[in-house]
């Protein structure tokens, strides 16, 4: 084969030789700089740093707000979440909290807020609640999860569901849609509670209620009030839903999230198109499907840390990210529920229970043995691997 | 029992648990070195990896892959993974890709085990081929490639290579390695529409036709078009896994959220690496999967250790595309939605890669997309009832450079929309309608998970000036610190999975040349 002439072809690989060195030979020695990209990638996602609590209100009986001081403006879209981490005692433990302030102020004060409800023998909610204070400092990694009005993938009509302190990440939706809404994008809020006195930020979502977002306040056990009682139901979803196509976002408990479900379908909704974030963690005692006879086991976890061995006790009841966090060991958690897959860990040996909802893990993860330790339950001794922090 | 979770020492630090990484440390542990490997992100792979969104787990990156052949005739990467006792689950694409562009819409179907006639049948048939004079001209043009692949296989696998035995043992591989693809197809004398859609894979190389080495392209060409792409059933997370296990189970040590942010340099020569922990490491070696440009800008400490000659080299090579990719889960199958193609490239305005190119480090309009839909080629890529979609385009370094954060969403909205309304009208559904589940990957994503300088997938741009051939006849003088590699898309095999394998292996060769040097500088 001959391309050019037999002279030219046969001096190719000196050509192209020559032309590379000639292209360094011309090319400036002066120090090479860091790019662009990568340093707005950086400020975009900061990863875990201090900051400071700058205020703390109480908003109603063992619910709180709280607000961070960042150094910089700490970009999220409204609907995520942020993960605090903190040493109690001798634990280090996170847990999530989605935000539920508007965008200027973390873009104008560089500042988040998230509101806590104590929970029943909650063990970081009782902490926050009860003893953190302005001037204290907690880790925060923000700006997480998928919980959020996506222009291309959602109607403009918007029906947000929600349940107790799952308002929050309503609240900064309809805060930041207020301050800009480029889309147009209308928002109805049905937000079901038990009492008044428990609906959380009251003031401030009547005061967003006009134009783009309306609020429906249904009350389950507040015989005095005028507005709409009991569950949000069928018929309550009827008669406050958008005549035009809508997309349903749903946060709260987890027993509202199936009943919420449940009523959806009976609409003929697709389900699939219901975004989710729920609040309530798991409890395998009430799974059917993990043997009732371990129930009430401790097991022995053996932690290959880098270098290191570490041997731990282990409740079956919790799952391998807590038995790490009661021993002061670090591990980094986002969501805690089994999708984010920031937690995941190898199992050297040993048996371990998975529950199949919200089984984020890869295929090759399953296979080769590789959990996410916020979602996996022992059910026997365990080795296993976890990353060095 | 060991206290610290580090040794004070390790013969060789491999930063990043990429492909290249990875496959890197187990040669290296292979001849018996002590390895570390150190990654920022919790997960191996690099941007060989998935997520998962509703549910449903879904490819990050890869398209389609070479190297891997079938069953009877396993490539390199079949081959790898089969030694290595690791069961990957390999799906075959039948068709190359099915290419759109003004009046041309073709599909090409990928040959099997290194015969070229069913594309070469394809492409004649769509051009017109009355006397089957072109059918025989592209299978000669495919020979010639298959040659090339040969070649460069052999010279890739058996290390040392000299000008003398390149000019006799592989002729065809010297007389193409002056050229561009561009001067190939014009040797043939191919018509226009031809060299349209023999072009269509220059995105995987990203360099227009006149600027790739034909080296490369043809190296491609043969893999694709003789043996069929492939990919892996359960994402490249499914090789990325599969490494990191049996590194572990190899002995090394491999760590995850590790972030390397120095490496020490003492009289040019490597002592170690500082984490961003603040803990340093010492090693003899150390083999980076960080860029050379992020290396010398600011990993190199003391920075008076960098040798000006590093810059230069550096200076002298363009760093390649990024990606903006949008990824979508859709709420009907493939079929129902009328997707018929597992790999569409759709030139929108025209075929001339130069300009496109050139459009392409600019913020718009992107007019050559890519889209991918493996639920043609796998049914369960994703539940029952929904497929995945993806459209995608290779923009330049520069086409991010200049946003502002304050309007990061607004401009990659505008390339959302731009990408779903051009692929809508193609496919006569409005894709919009149907989104369960979208994902926007950016250069920043990129940057993000794997640290990539610029958001770079690619290494350094294949073109004339910087040719794989130039560099592997030069490599040795490019040691510029004594005891620092690189295994990456930044190496001499450039982008791509397969030649990820290839990257990992050079950089074990670098580390085990410069050890040699070593203990003969000794004796
Ligand atoms: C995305 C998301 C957003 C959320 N947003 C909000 C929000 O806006 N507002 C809100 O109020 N809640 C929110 N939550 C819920 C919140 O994250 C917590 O689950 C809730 O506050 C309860 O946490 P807790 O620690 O008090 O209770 P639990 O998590 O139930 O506390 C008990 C747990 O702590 C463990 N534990 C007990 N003792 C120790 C110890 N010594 N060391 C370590 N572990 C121990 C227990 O084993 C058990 O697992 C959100 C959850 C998610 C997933
Ligand atoms: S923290 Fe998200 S999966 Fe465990």
């Amino acid at each position: 084969m001959i391309i050019k002439n037999k002279f030219a072809d046969s001096m190719g690989a000196f050509r192209v030789t020559k032309v590379r060195n000639q292209a360094i030979s011309e090319a400036s020695d002066s120090p090479l700089l860091e790019d662009e990209v990568t340093l707005k990638a950086r400020k975009l996602h900061q990863g875990s740093l201090p900051t400071t609590v700058c205020d703390v209100e109480e908003m109603c009986a063992g619910v709180k707000r709280f607000t961070f001081q960042f150094s910089f403006i700490p970009y999220f879209t409204p609907g995520q979440y942020l993960s605090l981490r903190l040493k109690i005692g001798d634990s280090i433990v996170s847990r999530p909290y989605s935000i539920c302030s508007s965008r200027s102020l973390a873009k104008e004060q560089h500042q988040l807020q998230i509101i806590v409800k104590k929970a029943d023998g909650g063990f970081v909610s009782s902490y926050l609640v009860d003893r953190l204070s302005i001037g204290d400092h907690v880790e925060i990694e923000y700006g997480l999860g998928e919980f959020t009005i996506d222009r291309f993938r959602d109607k403009p009509k918007i029906l947000a569901i929600a349940g107790g302190v799952g308002i929050t990440p309503f609240l900064s939706m309809a805060k930041s849609l207020q301050e800009s809404n480029p889309h147009g994008i209308e928002m109805t809020i049905l937000y079901g509670c038990q009492k008044e006195s428990e609906i959380v930020a009251k003031k401030e979502l009547d005061a967003l209620n006009h134009d783009h977002v309306r609020v429906i306040y249904v009350l389950a056990d507040e015989p005095s009030w005028t507005g709409e009682h009991g569950f949000i139901s069928t018929e309550i979803i009827q008669k406050y839903a958008p005549k035009e196509p809508y997309s349903v976002f749903f946060c709260g408990p987890t027993a509202m999230k199936y009943f919420v479900i449940k009523e959806l379908s009976k609409l003929k909704y697709d389900i699939r198109k219901i975004r989710m974030e729920s609040f309530g963690g798991i409890d395998i005692s009430k799974d059917t499907r993990y043997p009732k006879d371990l129930l009430d086991k401790y097991y022995k976890l053996t932690i290959h840390r880098g270098m290191e061995t570490l041997t731990v006790d282990a409740f079956v009841q919790e799952p391998i990210a807590v038995a790490l966090e009661r021993a002061g060991i670090k591990i980094h958690t986002r969501c805690r529920g089994g999708v984010c897959g920031i937690c995941r860990i190898k199992v050297i040996s040993g048996n371990v229970y998975v529950p199949e909802e919200n089984d984020g893990r890869r295929d090759a993860d399953k296979k080769l043995g590789y959990v996410h330790c916020c979602h996996a339950y022992p059910m026997s001794d365990l080795e296993i691997k976890i990353p060095i922090e | 029992m060991p206290t610290a979770p580090f040794k004070s020492k390790y013969d060789v630090i491999v930063i990043g648990a990429s492909l290249a990484g990875l496959s890197c440390a187990l040669e290296l542990k292979k001849h018996g070195y002590d390895v570390l490997v150190l990654e920022q992100h919790n997960l191996p792979g690099g941007v060989a990896t998935s997520f998962v969104r509703g549910g449903v787990e879904i490819e990050a990156s890869l398209h389609e892959m070479i190297g891997v052949g079938s069953d009877l005739h396993p490539l390199r990467v079949r081959r790898y993974f089969e030694k290595l006792g690791a069961k990957i689950d390999w799906v075959r694409i039948p068709y190359c890709y099915r290419f759109v562009s003004g009046d041309i819409d073709v599909r090409i179907r990928a040959g099997h085990d290194g015969d070229y006639s069913a594309p070469s049948l394809d492409i004649a048939n769509a051009c017109g081929d009355p006397d089957g004079k072109l059918f025989q001209k592209l299978m000669d043009f495919f020979a010639l490639c298959h040659k090339v692949y040969q070649s460069a296989n052999s010279v890739n696998t058996g290390g040392k290579i000299n000008k003398l035995s390149l000019y006799f043992k592989h002729h065809d591989f010297v007389t193409v390695a002056g050229y561009s693809t561009k001067e190939v197809f014009e040797a043939f004398k191919f018509p226009q529409k031809v060299i349209d859609i023999l072009s269509a894979y220059w995105i995987y190389m990203a360099s227009p036709i006149d600027e790739l080495p034909f080296t490369l392209y043809g190296y491609m060409i043969a893999d694709y078009f003789g043996y069929g792409p492939y990919i892996p059933a359960h994402t490249s997370h499914d090789m990325a896994a599969n490494l990191e296990a049996a590194a572990e189970k190899q002995g090394i040590q491999v760590e995850f959220c590790q972030k390397v942010d120095k490496i020490v340099v003492n009289n040019c020569k490597v002592q170690g690496v500082r984490l961003a922990s603040g803990q340093e490491i010492a090693a003899d070696f150390v083999v980076s999967g960080a860029y050379p440009n992020t290396v010398y800008s600011s990993m190199i400490e003391p920075k008076s250790e960098v040798p000006p000659i590093a810059n230069k080299t550096v200076r002298a090579m363009e760093v390649s595309v990024s990606v903006f990719s949008v990824i979508l889960l859709l709420d009907a199958s493939a079929d129902e939605l009328g997707i018929t193609d597992y790999a569409t490239f759709y030139a929108t305005d025209g075929m001339d890669t130069s300009a496109i190119f050139a459009r392409g480090r600019t913020d718009g309009d992107w007019d050559y997309i890519t889209s991918v839909c493996p639920n043609v080629i796998h049914k369960n890529a994703s539940p029952e009832g929904t497929c995945l979609y993806s459209i995608t385009y290779l923009p330049g370094p520069d086409a991010f450079e200049d946003i502002d954060l304050e309007h990061y969403q607004e401009y990659k909205g505008r390339h959302v929309a731009d990408f779903l309304d051009k692929e809508s009208k193609r496919l006569g559904v409005n894709l919009e309608d149907h989104i369960l589940e979208i994902v926007v990957e950016t250069p920043l994503t990129v940057s993000h998970y794997t640290g990539a300088y610029h958001g770079a997938i690619y290494g350094y741009r294949n073109m004339m000036n910087n040719h794989a051939v130039a560099r592997t006849l030069t490599k040795g003088k490019e040691y510029f610190i004594d005891g620092l590699a690189f295994a990456g898309a930044h190496q001499i095999c450039g982008d791509g999975m397969a030649p990820a394998f290839d990257n990992g292996l050079l950089g074990a060769q670098d580390v085990m040349a410069m050890d040699a040097k070593r203990k003969g500088a000794k004796r």
